[in-house]
C-alpha cells in the first residue's frame, strides 16, 4: 500500500518535472518564500516606520526604486515585506480548511447514514450558498476587520470544497477490495481512514490545496483592498492597492507594482496546481 | 413538472439552514448587541430600549421565529443608521448589481465560447496554446487590479470612458453603457478564464465520443459537427460552472463596485459593514444566499431543458 | 463480372506516437463488388477498425495517417480528396455503422433529427420530404410505429433498436458501400441474428457492397461471401467463405476456427491460440505469427512470408501452406 502510493508520487514527480510550466510555477512560489524569509536582507528600509516626508509619492528613483507612497514609505520595502503577509494569506486559510474540512469529509463519507446525509451535507449546501466575499464581509461586520479575521473568513469559504472532495473520494474508495480487505483483518476505522483512505485522497487534495492558495491570495488582497482585511499600515499587497486607488490619476505606478506582484504569485500557484493535476491524474495525457 | 417540484422542495432545508446561520450571525457579536450598536457611552435606558426594539429579551428560539416570520412576510427590518426600510435599500441597489453581473457573464461567454471551442477543435496547436495562456493570465490577475489598470488607460490616459460612477439605464442608456463597460470587462475577463477551460475540456471529451464519429460518418461538415452535435452536449457540464459563476459574481462584484464607485448591492454591504449597520448586513447576506439557492435551482432546471435524459425522468434521480 | 465499387490497393496506415512511426496496417489490398459482403476478420488490435476508418478518412489526423496506397471508389482515389470532397462521399457513397449502439447516437437529439440530417444534406430535399424518407427508412429496418420513433430520444430505446436506427441512418441515402464495424458484438444473441438478417436482406434490396468487420467467424459465416483474415496489420489469408471454413490454410485461421465453441471437437477444454497479438511497433524480422504458430520453422523466423495467390479468390501468407499446395 505504502509502496504503491510512493511510486505514484515518484511517477508524478517525474511527470511534474517534465512540465516546464509547472516547474516555473514552483520556482515563482519558492521565490515568494525566499523573499518573505529574507525580507530584511533585500531592503534596508522598514516597511512601516521609515517614513520620508521629503519624498511623499515620489516617482521611482535610485533611492526608492519603485517610488514611495503617501506617507513617504518605500514601495519596494513594503512589497518585499508584503511577501510575508501574502505567504501567510496563502497558507492560513487553506490550512484551516484542510485541518477542519478533511476530518469532517473523512468521517462523513466513511460513516454515511444520518449524520452524513442530513447534517453534514446540508450544512455544506447551506455554507455554499453564501458568496465567499459576502461571508467574509459578514464576519468582518460582527468580529471587526483585521488580517486574522479575514484569514478565518476565507478559510470558512473553502470548507465546503474540502469537505465535498474528501467525502466524494471516500465514498468512491470505501467499497474497493483493499479497503474491505483491511476491514476484514480487523483494522480500526480510524486506522483505515488515516492509513488506507487518506493517502488515496491526497493527490486530489494536493491539487485543491494549490489552487485554493491562489484563490486565497486574491481574496486576501481583495479584502484588504476594500479595507476589511489587513490594516492600512500593514504592508499587505491589497492594502498597497487601497492606498494606490486614491492616486490613480497622478501616480499610476503606485498601483502597478503590488498588482504585478499579486498576479505573478497567483500565476505561480495556478501553474503549479495545473502541473500537479496533470502529474497526479493518470487520465490526462500530456 | 415533477422534477421541478422535487428540486424546489429539496431547497427548503438548505434555505432553513441558511436562515439560521444568518440569524446566529448577530449572536457572534462580542458582548451585548445593543451596546455594540449604540456604543459604550450609551445610557442604560437607551440600551434597554434597543434591546426591546431588537427583541433581545426574549429567548433565542422565539427571537428566531419572530425574525423569520417577518422575513417570510417580506419585511427585512429597518436600517440601524437612519431607519429606512432594508427592503427599499436592497431594491434600490439591486438593479446596478444585476446589470453588472449579467454584463460580466456576457463578456465571459463572449470570450470563453469561441476560445474554448477553438482550443478543443484544434488541440495542441498555436491557437490552443495561446488560449490556455490567456486563460492562465485571466485566472491570475486580480480583477480589481485589472479594473484599476483599465481606469488608468481608458479613463485617465485616453479619457474615453468614465473612471467611476453609474448612470441608471433608464436615465440615459448610452451613458449607462459607458459607465459599465470597464467594470464589466474587468470582472468578465477573470470569469472567462475559468469558463474557457471548462468549455475546452468538456468539448474535448465530447469530440472523442462515438456519436461525434457517427456525425462525421454522415458527411456533416466540421462546423455542423462542432456546433450542431458537440456543443449542446458539451454545454451540459458548463451550465453548472456558469451557475456557480453567476452566484459567485454577486460576491465578486463587491470589489468591482468599490473600485468603480458603483452604488450596487456589494457597495451597500461594504458601507453597512463600515457603518456597523448589522441589520442591513444581515438582511443583505440572507438575500444573497437565497439568490444563490435560486440560481442553483434554475441551473438544474436548465439542465433538464438541455438534457432529455433528465427532462423525461430517466437517470435523473440523483 | 461487374466492376469493383471499391478497390483498396497496397494500403498502409501509420500511427504517430511521440514522433515515432508505428505501422498499423501494411500493404492491404481488397476489391469489393456491388451486392456482396466481404468479411474482415481478426482479433482486436489487428488493424480492422483502422482500415475502416481509413476508408472513411476518419482517422485522427493527430496520430494516424495513410502513408501509402490508394482507395479507389469508382476509379476516384479517396486518399487524394480534400476534406470537403470527402464530406460528400461520407454518408452518401460510403456509410458506416459502429459497434456501440448505446453511445453512437447523440443523446440530446431525437432520432428524427439525427436521421433527417443526412438526408437533407445529401439529397437536397426539404425537412418535410426528409421526414417522409426517414419514416420509410425506419419501416425498412422493421421498426414498429416509426412516427413515434422519430420523436424518441436514444436513451428510450433498447440496444437492438438503436442499432436498427443506426442502420437506418447509414442507409438513408442509398450508399454504394456500407462498412459495419462489429455491428452485433454489443447485442444479445437473438437480436444479433435479427440484425444480420436485416443487413442481408437490405444488401440484396439496395444492391450495395458491405464490408463487415468482426472478430467472430460465426457472424462472417452467416452473411459473407469472401473473407479476409487479418493479423497484426496484414492480410494473412483470403478465401471464399466455404473454402475458408472447410479448409483453412493459415495456422492463424485454423486457430480462429478452432476457438469457435461449436466447431471444436478436441476435448473438454475450449481451444485458444497461445500468446497474444504483438503490439504495433514490435520489430519482427520473419512471420508475424511465428511466436504463436505450432508449425513455426527456422525459415519463418528469417524472412516474412509473402502473400501468395493460389487461385482467383484464394491467397495465403504462409510458407507452409503456400508450399504444400
Amino acid at each position: 500500500m505504502n509502496r504503491k502510493s510512493q511510486s505514484v508520487y515518484a511517477l508524478a514527480f517525474h511527470r511534474f518535472m517534465r512540465n516546464k510550466q509547472a516547474v516555473l510555477g514552483a520556482v515563482i512560489i519558492l521565490g515568494l518564500v525566499f523573499v518573505a524569509v529574507f525580507a530584511p536582507f533585500l531592503t534596508h528600509y522598514d516597511p512601516i516606520f521609515d517614513q520620508d516626508y521629503n519624498a511623499v509619492l515620489a516617482s521611482p528613483s535610485s533611492a526608492h526604486i519603485f517610488g514611495t507612497d503617501d506617507l513617504g514609505r518605500d514601495t519596494f520595502a513594503r512589497l518585499v515585506y508584503g511577501a510575508r503577509l501574502t505567504t501567510a494569506a496563502a497558507v492560513l486559510p487553506v490550512a484551516f480548511a484542510f485541518f477542519v474540512g478533511v476530518p469532517i469529509g473523512l468521517y462523513s463519507g466513511y460513516k454515511g447514514g444520518f449524520i452524513d446525509q442530513w447534517i453534514i451535507t446540508r450544512l455544506v449546501d447551506a455554507l455554499q450558498a453564501f458568496p465567499s466575499l459576502m461571508l467574509a464581509l459578514a464576519l468582518a461586520a460582527v468580529l471587526g476587520g483585521g488580517f486574522l479575521n479575514a484569514m478565518l473568513a476565507i478559510g470558512i469559504g473553502f470548507l465546503p470544497a474540502f469537505i465535498r472532495i474528501t467525502r466524494g473520494q471516500v465514498i468512491a474508495l470505501k467499497n474497493q477490495e483493499y479497503i474491505l480487505a483491511a476491514r476484514s483483518i480487523g483494522c480500526s476505522n480510524l486506522r483505515i481512514a488515516l492509513v488506507h483512505i487518506l493517502p488515496n485522497v491526497m493527490p486530489t487534495l494536493l491539487v485543491q490545496i494549490t489552487l485554493a492558495m491562489a484563490t486565497a491570495i486574491i481574496s486576501e488582497a481583495g479584502l484588504s483592498y476594500i479595507g476589511v482585511g489587513a490594516s492600512p499600515e500593514q504592508p499587505s499587497w491589497g492594502s498597497l492597492l487601497r492606498t494606490a486607488q486614491s492616486y490613480l490619476v497622478t501616480q499610476p505606478w503606485v498601483a502597478a507594482f503590488p498588482g504585478l506582484a499579486i498576479s505573478l504569485v497567483v500565476l505561480g500557484f495556478n501553474m503549479m496546481g495545473d502541473g500537479l493535476r496533470r502529474a497526479l491524474d493518470p487520465k490526462i495525457k500530456q | 413538472m415533477r422534477v421541478i417540484i422535487k428540486r424546489i422542495a429539496s431547497a427548503i432545508p438548505v434555505l432553513a439552514l441558511v436562515s439560521i446561520m444568518v440569524f446566529l450571525m448577530l449572536q457572534l457579536l462580542p458582548g451585548d448587541p445593543a451596546t455594540v450598536i449604540l456604543g459604550e457611552e450609551a445610557t442604560p435606558e437607551a440600551v434597554e430600549a434597543m434591546r426591546e426594539h431588537l427583541g433581545l429579551n426574549k429567548p433565542l428560539i422565539v427571537q428566531y421565529f419572530d425574525w423569520i416570520t417577518k422575513v417570510l412576510q417580506g419585511n427585512l427590518g429597518e436600517s440601524l443608521v437612519d431607519g429606512t426600510s432594508v427592503n427599499q435599500l436592497i431594491m434600490e441597489r439591486l438593479p446596478a448589481t444585476i446589470e453588472l453581473a449579467l454584463g460580466s457573464f456576457l463578456v465571459a461567454l463572449l470570450i470563453a465560447l469561441p476560445c474554448g471551442i477553438l482550443s478543443a477543435a484544434r488541440p495542441n496547436t498555436f491557437a490552443d496554446h495561446l488560449c490556455s495562456f490567456i486563460s492562465m493570465i485571466g485566472m491570475s490577475i486580480p480583477h480589481f487590479w485589472l479594473g484599476m489598470m483599465c481606469i488608468i488607460v481608458f479613463a485617465v490616459e485616453l479619457g474615453v470612458l468614465p473612471a467611476s460612477g453609474y448612470v441608471p439605464f433608464f436615465d440615459d442608456p448610452a451613458e449607462n453603457l459607458k459607465s459599465i463597460i470597464l467594470p464589466v470587462v474587468a470582472t468578465g475577463f477573470r470569469e472567462s478564464a475559468i469558463l474557457m477551460r471548462m468549455i475546452r475540456s468538456s468539448m474535448l471529451e465530447v469530440l472523442q465520443s462515438d456519436y461525434i464519429r457517427t456525425a462525421k460518418a454522415k458527411g456533416l461538415s466540421e462546423m455542423t459537427v462542432l456546433f450542431g452535435h458537440a456543443l449542446k452536449n458539451a454545454m451540459i457540464p458548463v451550465i453548472t460552472t456558469s451557475g456557480i459563476m453567476l452566484a459567485g459574481l454577486l460576491g465578486g462584484l463587491v470589489i468591482t463596485e468599490s473600485i468603480f464607485n458603483i452604488p450596487g448591492y456589494g457597495k451597500l454591504v461594504i458601507d453597512s459593514v463600515f457603518n456597523r449597520d448589522f441589520i442591513t448586513v444581515q438582511s443583505a447576506i440572507l438575500v444573497s444566499a437565497v439568490f444563490v439557492v435560486f440560481i442553483n435551482i434554475a441551473v438544474d432546471l436548465l439542465y433538464a431543458f438541455v438534457d432529455p435524459r433528465i427532462r423525461l425522468g430517466k437517470e435523473g434521480n440523483s | 463480372m461487374a466492376e469493383a465499387v471499391l478497390k483498396i490497393k497496397n494500403l498502409c496506415v501509420d500511427f504517430l506516437d511521440d514522433h515515432t512511426i508505428v505501422p498499423a496496417v501494411s500493404d492491404l489490398s481488397i476489391d469489393i463488388f456491388p451486392g456482396e459482403t466481404v468479411g474482415l476478420v481478426g482479433e482486436s488490435g489487428c488493424g480492422k477498425s483502422t482500415t475502416s476508418l481509413a476508408i472513411m478518412r476518419l482517422l485522427d489526423t493527430n496520430n494516424a495517417r495513410i502513408s501509402k496506397g490508394s482507395i479507389e471508389l469508382h476509379g476516384q482515389d479517396l486518399t487524394k480528396l480534400s476534406e470537403k470532397e470527402m464530406q460528400r462521399i461520407r454518408g452518401k457513397e460510403i456509410s458506416m455503422i459502429f459497434q456501440e449502439p448505446m453511445t453512437s447516437l447523440n443523446p440530446v437529439y431525437t432520432i428524427g433529427r439525427q436521421l433527417t440530417e443526412g438526408i437533407v444534406l445529401h439529397q437536397g430535399v426539404s425537412q418535410k420530404e426528409a421526414e417522409t424518407i426517414a419514416i420509410d427508412m425506419l419501416q425498412k429496418v422493421d421498426i414498429p410505429r416509426p412516427e413515434i420513433m422519430m420523436k424518441s430520444y436514444p436513451f428510450e430505446l433498447s440496444g437492438g433498436m438503436r442499432q436498427r436506427v443506426m442502420i437506418a441512418i447509414a442507409l438513408s441515402c442509398n450508399p454504394k458501400i456500407l462498412i459495419a464495424d462489429e455491428p452485433t458484438t454489443a447485442l444479445d444473441v437473438t437480436v444479433q441474428a435479427q440484425i444480420l438478417d436485416l443487413m442481408n436482406s437490405l444488401r440484396d434490396e439496395l444492391q450495395m457492397a458491405v464490408i463487415l468487420i468482426t472478430h467472430d467467424l460465426g457472424v462472417v459465416a452467416e452473411i459473407c461471401k469472401y473473407v479476409y483474415v487479418m493479423y497484426a496489420g496484414q492480410i494473412v489469408e483470403t478465401a471464399a467463405i466455404d473454402d475458408l471454413l472447410n479448409d483453412p490454410l493459415h495456422p492463424y485461421t485454423q486457430g480462429l476456427l478452432n476457438s469457435m465453441p461449436d466447431r471444436w471437437q478436441g476435448g473438454d477444454r475450449l481451444y485458444n491460440i497461445p500468446g497474444t497479438v504483438p503490439l504495433p511497433g514490435t520489430e519482427i524480422k520473419g512471420c508475424k505469427f511465428a511466436d504463436r504458430c505450432e508449425y513455426c520453422t527456422e525459415k519463418c523466423r528469417q524472412a516474412p512470408p509473402p502473400l501468395v495467390r493460389l487461385d482467383e479468390h484464394r491467397s495465403v501468407r504462409c510458407f507452409r501452406s503456400a508450399g504444400t499446395q
